[in-house]
């Protein structure tokens, strides 16, 4: 019975309507759940302004033909029609079960993801997402929206994925528009989604400045880009807890892998550094001096603070360190206490990476070159002579 | 044929000196004023002091909506940062300096609005006011069942506004206003401003418990002889199934508010994780409060809308009955139906059934759109501000309505779930629903409150301003909400610009709306026309006594005789049979006879 209604063929062909469908969903649906999801939307869009246009056009109608005439008493007329209110009851009801049958199929196909998926674990933390494919890694791209970098996942089309989502604090939601799918992120339990996204169109291929050394072989390959957003509220920068997906040819994926596992190998600290911190920092700490959630790193290291207990201390590799594990010990006055500990979430030579990345962009860091590197030659190393290093180097004053 | 049939009164009591002049007459001095008023057990005072506070929080409310909107006038942070914030910034977040604390200061107003509006406004608005003032005269009662209890409310609604007021001014609570856990166990730990506000929640709800617990008294006991329960007017059906709920799910609100309280301030493990909780939890507990309660909101204004379609159409309501048993209806399937605020948390089995139980609400609130339209079919029908925001109702309210459909069908509610549509959705019904349902009831018996009439045109003018405002405001939310715009961002993509910009526009346009309405009503107390007992011709008992009521209400105790819309075979007390001519009545026998 509900196969015959959807195949009912003006409700289908307006439902895909072009206009209202742009009007409304605007994107294109990228997998074939949501393709289905578009249409139920269109489809219940449809019976509402229906439904909408009949009441109100038969309120205008009687307002304007029953308007009031002084002197004129109202017409007399039933109070009740018992077989009008039984009929007016049962059709609205026959439309909600198709709603309620039709809105549930769709849903157990985007709920059960087939056996074949192939899983990717998500994690969110206050206040961005990591990806971990298959194998261990986490991807290190990020795209350039002028006021702001986003981090970017490569992801194959064709195929079903599995997505593992789980907080590291509070409650998120994975919202994926373009897939029309949703899930709450609980710190206490798994919760999974899955889509199998469709091939770029190829109108958008990947260009020179969209990728970094190593990954030169994804030049020309098509894409598309999907946001994903943080939907549940998690505080402060609850808005900033973006990501983009970016949909590449399974064989494109495959490519990116193998470069992404090169990269990670050897890559020299302070890129490693910028990545994470593009990654995993970018949403609190700015490196142009701009105030954000946290301090901004720009000539943080090796700069004097001033912390909340009133007490002072230079930023070296220890606070670095500190700041990173037990982020409330030292917090820097005038900023919130609102950093949650990143242990077990970093490895040692990712830490490394953003000590030698702070360094880097410091004015107050006078020692060598931290992007050199062990096997730098001497030469290379910075001609000023060092001479406030070893303050730099001390212990903060207090505790 | 009289309203009421004085001949079987019971004798005229002796009179109590000043029980026989108006609610509102002086008593003399200020202070004696202020102190009658203060100590008064009257429930009209009450309603009419209930009244005024509603509406200053509805300002208050407003004006962190109007900051919620020119905060998103652009993608990036223009409010909090530089432009407007820095006076009410400096209230709420004297530490936000930069621009990222700009978000906090985002998170801080859009929860104050969001506080405000529901515990404070909407969930108060129609019961506490005109159900107050109207309940009991509209079953001919000299007051409520409990008159000191019901003083007892209104002192313990205003301690919980104080205590919210002050949780903003020690500078505001960052956790939206459905106060999720673990963030709001976690978030400004330093600060006793959550657990305040938490706290006043908490104490709003006994105000919310006793007021139910007396009109469900109220109505069953002191109803004047002749008025069976199919006699009494849909006003009072609506305000009763409001008051059951409120009995009923208040408390759950108040004992989960109370756990959240204990996890906060001695980290008792029950919703946090890290403690041993389960987040979840909350969201049932909280839910199986906050849906009923949306009930709470939108029954009342169903009420109201029942009452002004009939006297201003001069019709009686189509199937009362049915509209009288939606009440219950909608009131019993509202305990049943909070898990599809979590479709998107919980297994699939929960989500089959409560999306299921969720249509099934559906059907009555259908219903009662149908019966409303109907009613005015061969009435005969005023325009006017009453009147204009009935229709105003069944317009949005139908819109709110049928957006409630995708969010109750699973597969596009895991789309739109969190986004700006169910924002838009929910304002359809609140605001398009309840506030303009309290508007037009204020309309409606203002020259029965204050013996006053209001400025009509004015009035229809504002009315028309809000209308186009409410529309332009909360219909591009539905439209970015579909294409991917999360709810509560500070900052968001470009791609939605354009209709967070007009949606702004139309928020101005509401402001301006709202403030000529309230020029119109001062207006209408300091230089309004005398109002005659019965301007609109109404039936139900409060048209029989005085404009303004006097302090017993009524001369005699009323009898009732006829039914609340009988307006094909009754001239309304106060009125002409001349004025008001009926039509023949051997052709209402005949149609009433040939059904």
């Amino acid at each position: 019975m509900i196969d015959t209604i959807l195949s009912i063929p003006t409700l289908t062909t307006l439902a895909e309507a072009d206009f209202f469908k742009r009007l409304w969903l605007r994107s294109d649906a990228a997998s074939e759940a949501a393709t289905h999801t578009d249409f139920m939307f269109m489809a219940i869009w449809w019976i509402c302004v229906t439904w909408f246009v009949f009441l109100m056009v038969l309120m205008a109608y009687f307002v304007v033909r029953y308007r009031r005439v002084q002197g004129k008493p109202a017409e007399p007329s039933n109070a009740h029609n018992t077989t009008l209110e039984i009929v007016w009851t049962i059709i609205p009801t026959l439309f909600f079960v198709w709603m309620f049958f039709a809105g549930f199929k769709g849903y157990i196909a985007k709920q059960i993801a087939p056996g074949d998926a192939e899983e990717i674990i998500v994690n969110a933390k206050k206040w961005n997402w990591t990806v971990t494919y298959p194998g261990g890694y986490t991807s290190f791209d990020t795209k350039d929206l002028g006021a702001k970098t986003q981090p970017v996942f490569y992801i194959p089309a064709g195929r079903p994925l599995k997505f593992r989502l789980l907080s590291a604090d509070v409650m998120h939601a994975f919202w994926v528009p373009d897939m029309r799918i949703k899930s709450d992120v609980f710190p206490n339990r798994y919760t999974y989604v899955w889509f199998d996204a469709n091939e770029p169109s190829g109108k958008e291929t990947i260009t020179r400045d969209m990728v970094q050394k190593g990954f030169e072989d994804l030049i020309g390959a098509p894409y598309a880009d999907h946001w994903l957003f943080c939907a549940e509220y998690c505080g402060d920068d609850h808005s900033e807890m973006a990501a983009i997906f970016r949909v590449v040819p399974e064989p494109v994926y495959k490519k990116w892998l193998v470069a992404l596992d090169k990269a990670s190998q050897n890559m020299p600290p302070c890129e490693l550094g910028e990545r994470t911190y593009r990654m995993q920092c970018a949403a609190c700490h700015s490196v142009d001096g701009s105030k954000n959630t946290g301090p901004s790193w720009k000539d943080m290291f090796g700069r004097t603070e001033t912390f909340t207990d009133g007490s002072t201390g230079v930023v070296d590799e220890n606070y670095v360190l500190e700041s990173i594990m037990t982020p409330a010990a030292k917090v820097v006055q005038g900023f919130p206490n609102s950093m949650n500990s990143f242990a077990g979430q970093l490895s040692d030579k990712q830490i490394n990476g953003l000590i030698a990345y702070m360094k880097k962009i410091s004015a107050n860091y006078k020692g060598p070159d931290p992007c050199a590197g062990a096997v730098a030659p001497e030469g290379e190393a910075p001609a000023t002579p060092s001479t406030e290093a070893p303050k730099a180097e001390s212990t903060p004053a207090a505790h | 044929m009289s309203t009421i049939d004085t001949s079987r009164a019971k004798p005229h009591e002796p009179s109590h000196g000043h029980h026989d002049e108006s609610y509102l007459a002086s008593r003399g001095s200020l202070f004696s004023n202020i102190w009658d008023w203060a100590t008064t057990v009257d429930h009209k005072k009450i309603g009419v002091m209930y009244l005024f506070a509603v509406l200053v929080l509805f300002f208050i409310g407003g004006l962190a909506a109007i900051l919620v909107r020119l905060e998103l006038f652009e993608p990036t942070r223009i409010v909090g940062g530089k432009v407007v914030g820095s006076l009410f910034q400096s209230l709420t977040a004297p530490e936000a300096t930069s621009t990222a604390a700009g978000n906090n200061w985002y998170n801080r107003t859009f929860t104050l609005h969001g506080a405000i509006m529901v515990f404070m406004v909407i969930v108060p608005s129609v019961p506490a006011s005109l159900g107050n003032f109207f309940l009991p005269i509209q079953i001919g009662a000299k007051d409520v069942a409990f008159p000191r209890l019901n003083l007892l409310s209104w002192y313990i609604y205003v301690i919980g506004s104080i205590f919210a007021v002050l949780s903003i001014i020690l500078g505001g609570v960052d956790t939206g206003w459905t106060f999720y856990t673990p963030y709001s166990t976690l978030t400004d730990l330093g600060f006793s401003r959550g657990a305040i506000l938490v706290f006043a929640v908490f104490v709003l709800g006994f105000s919310s418990i006793l007021t139910g617990l007396n009109f469900v008294v109220t109505v069953h006991k002191l109803r004047a002889p002749g008025m069976g329960w199919f006699d009494m007017p849909l006003f009072i059906w609506g305000v009763y199934s409001t008051a059951i709920i409120q009995v009923l799910a208040t408390p759950v609100i108040g004992i989960t508010l109370l756990l959240l309280c204990m996890e906060r301030l001695f980290r008792i493990g029950i919703f946090d994780p890290s403690l041993g909780g389960d987040p979840v939890l909350y969201q049932h507990f909280f839910w199986f409060y906050s849906h009923p309660v949306v009930y709470v909101m939108i029954l009342p204004g169903m009420a109201i809308i029942s009452e002004l379609i009939a006297v201003h159409s001069r019709k009686r309501i189509f199937g009362y009955r049915a509209v009288a048993f939606a009440s219950l209806g909608i009131a019993a399937v509202s305990f049943l139906v909070w898990g599809h605020h979590m479709f998107t948390g919980m297994g699939e089995m929960a989500s089959f059934i409560f999306s299921g139980l969720t249509f099934l609400v559906a059907i009555p609130t259908a219903v009662k759109v149908f019966n409303w339209i109907a009613t005015l079919y061969k009435g005969s029908i005023a325009i006017n501000t009453p009147m204009l925001y009935a229709l105003i109702f069944l317009f949005l309210f139908t819109i709110g309505g049928l957006t409630g459909l995708p969010l109750a069908t699973l597969a596009t509610d895991v789309h739109l779930h969190d986004s700006y549509f169910v924002v838009a959705h929910f304002h359809y019904v609140m605001m398009g629903g309840t506030i303009m349902a309290f508007v037009g009831g204020i309309h409606h018996w203002w020259p029965k409150m204050f013996g006053k009439m209001y400025a009509e045109k004015p009035a229809m003018l504002a009315a028309i301003l809000v209308f186009i405002g409410f529309n332009l405001t909360f219909i591009p939310q539905f439209l970015m909400g579909a294409q991917g715009m999360p709810r509560r961002y500070a900052s968001y993509v470009d791609a939605f610009h354009i209709y967070h910009q007009l949606s702004t526009f139309g928020s101005f346009l509401l402001l301006v709306g709202f403030l000529l309405h309230a020029f119109v009503l001062v207006h209408s107390l300091v230089a309004g026309k005398k109002a005659p007992p019965n301007p609109w011709g109404g039936l139900t008992l409060e048209w029989s006594t005085d404009s303004p009521p006097i302090a017993h209400n009524f001369h005699h105790e009323p009898i009732v005789t006829h039914g609340p819309y009988d307006y094909d075979s009754v001239v309304p007390p106060h009125w002409d049979p001349k004025d008001y001519p009926l039509p023949d009545q051997k052709q209402v026998a005949q149609v009433h006879a040939g059904h």
